[in-house]
């Protein structure tokens, strides 16, 4: 697909939009602190805090979904992989983060994509809905693009969590918009 | 197919309830949801696909333990309904680790069963996969209503091979665990040799 196809493109230097990317995804303190909470919980093999970690598990479900919905190659699972250890600090590393995109790779041949999406979209609280939105947006917006597939997977997303299309295009467009102002 | 969620050290399988119909397949899964303690299961989710609709849920049957430290998580899988389209089976057959065909007991569903349970050898076939291969049991659905045939000519009719077979009354619940429980065996049993 080319990039005139896009919902959404950030032209710009490899390098400078991640960093970019990267700065939107962690900005927000908040969620940094429990996305960090939810990976170090899933570290464990006893959680103190299940929830937490399910919590964790389920927009990391959500976004892999939205984001490979154009198909991910090598290099931006890679690329994912790195945006997602700044967002958690580190709590998980590079190798785990891959084997667990490769377990939801398995997970979407044998259930659909489909119906993984509405399954993690069921487990999202009724007041992490525009969060689990936004989480989603940033880590597709990783390469730069929001693609219609991708965005079709958002839209897709928004009406199992109950938001209408406008408003998902609008929280794309809104993260968008702050990814290029760090670009400048 | 099975497979291992690492990061949430669970082993998932699927298994579909296959059958004609207005068989019970979708009495059958909602009665496990309805039984499931909440804690342990996710939401029942219906998904419209292009011609017809997907009923599903997941949940983790505590009697069945671990396995090398992974607990199990079932995701019960059907069509309900009668289905229109074949890619509508053919698509809740994909990666499953279990099948159970549910029969009609009714006299009048005899040729529905059969025709049924061809169609199921076909799509597998196209998947790839023998129903020989799968761990299957027959459930004999709607015991409890008038006009239902005897075992011996459900048996002749559907089951030549001898799987496990279970009676039951969906409706009542009779029958819907005792199901689950004979194929949650085989499929126990086949994921030791794989692991």
């Amino acid at each position: 697909m080319s990039d005139t196809d896009a919902f959404i493109v950030l032209p710009a230097d490899p390098m400078r939009l991640a960093a970019a990317v990267q700065m939107v995804a962690t900005e927000d303190p908040k969620r940094t602190a429990w996305l960090r909470a939810g990976a170090e919980q899933s570290r464990s093999a006893e959680p103190t805090d299940p929830g937490a970690a399910r919590r964790f598990q389920t927009v990391l479900e959500l976004a892999f979904l939205v984001a490979s919905a154009d198909g991910l190659a090598t290099a931006e699972r890679a690329s994912l992989s790195l945006l997602l250890e700044s967002m958690i600090d580190g709590a998980l590393d590079h190798a785990t983060l891959e084997l667990h995109f490769a377990d939801l790779d398995s997970a979407v041949a044998m259930f659909g994509r489909h119906e993984r999406l509405a399954r993690a979209a069921s487990d999202v609280s009724p007041d992490a809905c525009e969060d689990a939105l936004g989480l989603a947006t940033i880590v597709a917006l990783g390469d730069g693009k929001l693609s219609r597939p991708e965005l079709d997977a958002l839209v897709e997303l928004g009406s199992h969590l109950g938001v209408n299309e406008d408003r998902v295009r609008d929280i794309a467009r809104g993260f968008a918009a702050r990814v290029q102002e760090r670009l400048r | 197919m099975s497979y291992v969620n690492h990061l949430a050290r669970e082993i998932n399988c699927k298994i579909v309830y296959y059958g004609p119909g207005l068989c019970g397949k979708t009495t059958n899964v909602q009665h496990i949801f309805d039984v499931s303690k909440p804690e342990m299961r996710g939401k029942m989710i219906s998904l419209a696909t292009e011609s017809d609709r997907t009923l599903f849920f997941d949940f983790m049957p505590l009697d069945l333990g671990t396995v090398k430290g992974y607990k199990l998580r079932f995701h019960l899988y059907t069509v309900p309904g009668q289905v229109f389209y074949d890619a509508s089976r053919k698509l809740v057959l994909r990666g499953a680790d279990g099948i159970v065909f549910v029969a009609d007991s009714q006299a009048d569903r005899a040729e529905a069963n059969s025709e049924s349970l061809e169609n199921l050898q076909t799509n597998l076939a196209e998947t790839g996969q023998a129903l020989e291969s799968v761990p299957f049991v027959i459930q004999y659905n709607k015991r409890d209503v008038a006009d239902v045939l005897s075992l011996e000519e459900l048996r002749a009719a559907l089951n030549p091979r001898g799987v496990p077979e279970f009676e039951a009354s969906a409706r009542t619940g009779a029958g819907v665990f005792e199901t689950l429980k004979g194929l949650s065996r085989l499929v126990l049993s086949r994921l030791a040799t794989q692991t």
